[in-house]
């Protein structure tokens, strides 16, 4: 592709950003490959002086490291399925039904986005501990199987299926399930599927919900593993905790890869063509 | 086939009413054209057959069986939408046989429908694409199949030839036609074209503001128009309607009148009215630059080419008259006399509106 003169300022402008961006992902993995030394003494090259496995091999044999990795993908795994059901079946009947007070359910349901993390959760924690529920990935899941940005999202997207299909449905005596399965999913999977990975990431990164819910090692999932690495358990293993952080990200990095051309659709395009 | 009759049927929104004690019978296995301007109430009046709508007040029977509180899929109503509501995720046949899938109907019974219809709307070919890859007319024909395919005792139609083009519609109106004289389902058809009710309907209704203005076949229409809406609503263009004075046997327009035959003299004196309007449709009259016995002078306003056939603008004593004509067409701004066919002219009651009869017929 040809570079035409005046595009090359806001070329090197994209260069950069994607350098600044990258940066921090590269400087992770080149340091999870280093000697805590060479990490030391070598803090600017992104090559290691000695390449080393020595970091993952520690974080598998000093920690149950699978069992974490599989609580963080149960937990995220369950967050994302049953956020993606609930807000469906709200998105659904906030566009097709017709029932009164509807506007203003879905008001009060969207100001609910506006109200910050750390205002519930005391209460969350406090109801959680109440059922008995404290130090379990149950308790976990339990505050999070439903969200308004899900709602929002695919209302929105739900908007641009003309009603004039689902009346045609209707009118052939399909039900409601029959119409959500195969009618409404199949015409807005893209956004379906890009709310989801959203809902993944956002809960496999999540940390202040879990630290505060669990207390035993066997349960963490890895930005609690990451911590221990960071903080006062057995002081700063700064390239274990690359190495950590390295295989943090590989799971929503391949999921993006997977699905980028629907993430991309959704956020350039709108509703269904 | 089984008939469709509306009892005292009302709809409203909030306050506003849309339809008011409507009463029509839609003959069974015939043609009715719904036919209003936009926002007259006609599709409102479908959907409300289809269940689409919940019926205010009033009673619908279908069959002979009331179905105000039947949900849309028990109604065994086939309806084409305005915008053919096809599934942009599916492919033709899916798409026809959708209706067939939905009620269980087993495979092989599914296909041969599904092919039988594919047949019949001579959509061959076509079977594995899905509506993006087709034309309008193609995709207003699936949406036929999908009708056809059901099999149902109605069949209703909004619009359903608005999105095709002037030539695709003579022809898609034609096809409509083949359709229904196969199948001679009860066939309700919306529509806001005079044009398509005329050549479509065995029974037309007329609807203004949720009233039923008239009903009756496309000929009534033409020749014995129930009101004023009526008649300006029916022809291209409408019927001429000005206010006249009826008196010593002559009509009053402006400063001129016309004395009119006997038996119409006999006939508006019964009435016992002078003030009353006068329909003249624009072909009904005829024109010549020399004046003759009996005629209304005007002068040439604006003249019309509609193809074969001229529009003549005629400004009459300050009221505007269109005269159709298809030779001899005088210039703009000549003046010329208009001899009215007293055998198909309408008067009208000044307050109702309604049609005063004609000793005619």
């Amino acid at each position: 592709m040809k570079i035409k003169e005046h595009q090359l300022g806001l070329h090197f402008l994209f260069i950069l950003t994607v350098l600044v961006l990258l940066f921090p992902l590269v400087y992770a993995l080149s340091n999870s490959f280093k000697t805590l030394n060479d990490a030391f003494n070598n803090v600017f090259s992104l090559i290691p002086r000695e390449f080393t496995l020595q970091n993952y091999i520690h974080v598998f044999t000093r920690l149950d490291f699978m069992r974490i990795v599989g609580n963080t993908f149960f937990i995220s795994t369950t967050v994302t399925i049953f956020k993606i059901i609930t807000s469906l079946l709200a998105a659904y009947s906030l566009v097709f039904f017709n029932f009164k007070g509807k506007n203003t359910l879905y008001f009060i349901l969207l100001s609910t986005m506006f109200i910050p993390f750390t205002v519930t959760m005391i209460p969350n924690y406090l109801t959680i501990s109440s059922w008995g529920l404290g130090d379990s990935l149950i308790g976990v899941l339990i505050p999070q199987l439903a969200d308004v940005l899900g709602i929002f999202l695919l209302r929105q997207s739900m908007r641009g299926i003309p009603r004039s299909l689902i009346e045609y449905a209707q009118l052939e005596g399909a039900s409601t399930y029959n119409i959500i399965t195969g009618i409404v999913i199949p015409l807005i999977r893209p956004n379906i599927i890009s709310t989801g990975i959203l809902f993944f990431v956002n809960s496999w990164n999540e940390y202040v919900w879990p630290v505060l819910i669990l207390k035993t090692k066997s349960k963490f999932t890895l930005s609690l593993a990451l911590q221990m690495f960071i903080s006062s358990e057995g002081g700063t293993d700064f390239t274990i905790a690359m190495a950590v952080s390295v295989m943090t990200m590989i799971i929503p990095i391949t999921l993006y890869l997977i699905f980028q051309r629907y993430i991309l659709d959704t956020f350039t395009t709108s509703g269904v063509k | 086939m089984k008939s469709i009759q509306l009892k005292n049927i009302v709809k409203r929104y909030g306050n506003n009413t849309v339809v008011s004690q409507l009463n029509l019978d839609f003959e069974a296995g015939k043609r009715t054209i719904l036919l209003g301007p936009s926002g007259c109430g006609k599709s409102t009046i479908l959907r409300m057959i289809a269940g689409l709508e919940d019926i205010s007040e009033g009673d619908l029977l279908m069959g002979g069986e009331r179905m105000n509180d039947v949900v849309p899929g028990d109604r065994d109503v086939a309806m084409v939408f305005q915008n053919y509501a096809l599934f942009p995720h599916m492919t033709v046949e899916e798409n026809i046989g959708y209706a067939l899938k939905i009620h269980k109907v087993n495979e092989k019974e599914r296909q041969d429908r599904v092919s039988s219809a594919i047949k019949m709307l001579e959509l061959e070919g076509y079977e594995k694409r899905t509506p993006r890859e087709l034309s309008g007319g193609q995709r207003q024909r699936v949406a036929l199949a999908r009708a056809v395919v059901k099999q149902s005792h109605y069949f209703l139609l909004d619009e359903p030839l608005s999105n095709l083009d002037a030539q695709l519609r003579v022809h898609a109106r034609k096809e409509l036609l083949n359709l229904h004289e196969t199948y001679k389902q009860t066939f309700i058809y919306v529509t806001h074209d005079q044009i398509e009710a005329m050549t479509l309907g065995h029974n037309i209704a007329l609807l203004y503001n949720g009233d039923l203005q008239m009903y009756g076949t496309p000929v009534d229409f033409y020749n014995k128009p129930a009101n004023v809406f009526t008649a300006t609503f029916i022809g291209s263009p409408s019927a001429n309607i000005s206010h006249v004075t009826f008196r010593n046997g002559r009509v009053f327009i402006g400063n001129q009148n016309l004395v009119l035959p006997e038996v119409w003299q006999a006939h508006l004196t019964a009435t016992g009215m002078e003030e009353m309007f006068i329909g003249i449709h624009p072909e009904t009259v005829w024109i010549s630059d020399t004046p003759t016995e009996n005629s209304l002078s005007g002068l040439v306003t604006t003249v019309e080419n509609y193809g074969g056939r001229w529009g003549i603008h005629i400004d009459i004593d300050n009221e505007n008259w269109i005269v159709v004509m298809k030779e001899d067409v005088p210039v703009k701004g000549s003046t010329v006399y208009l001899a009215p066919d007293f055998k198909k002219m309408h008067f009208f009651h000044p307050e109702t509106e309604l049609n005063l009869g004609s000793p005619f017929h």
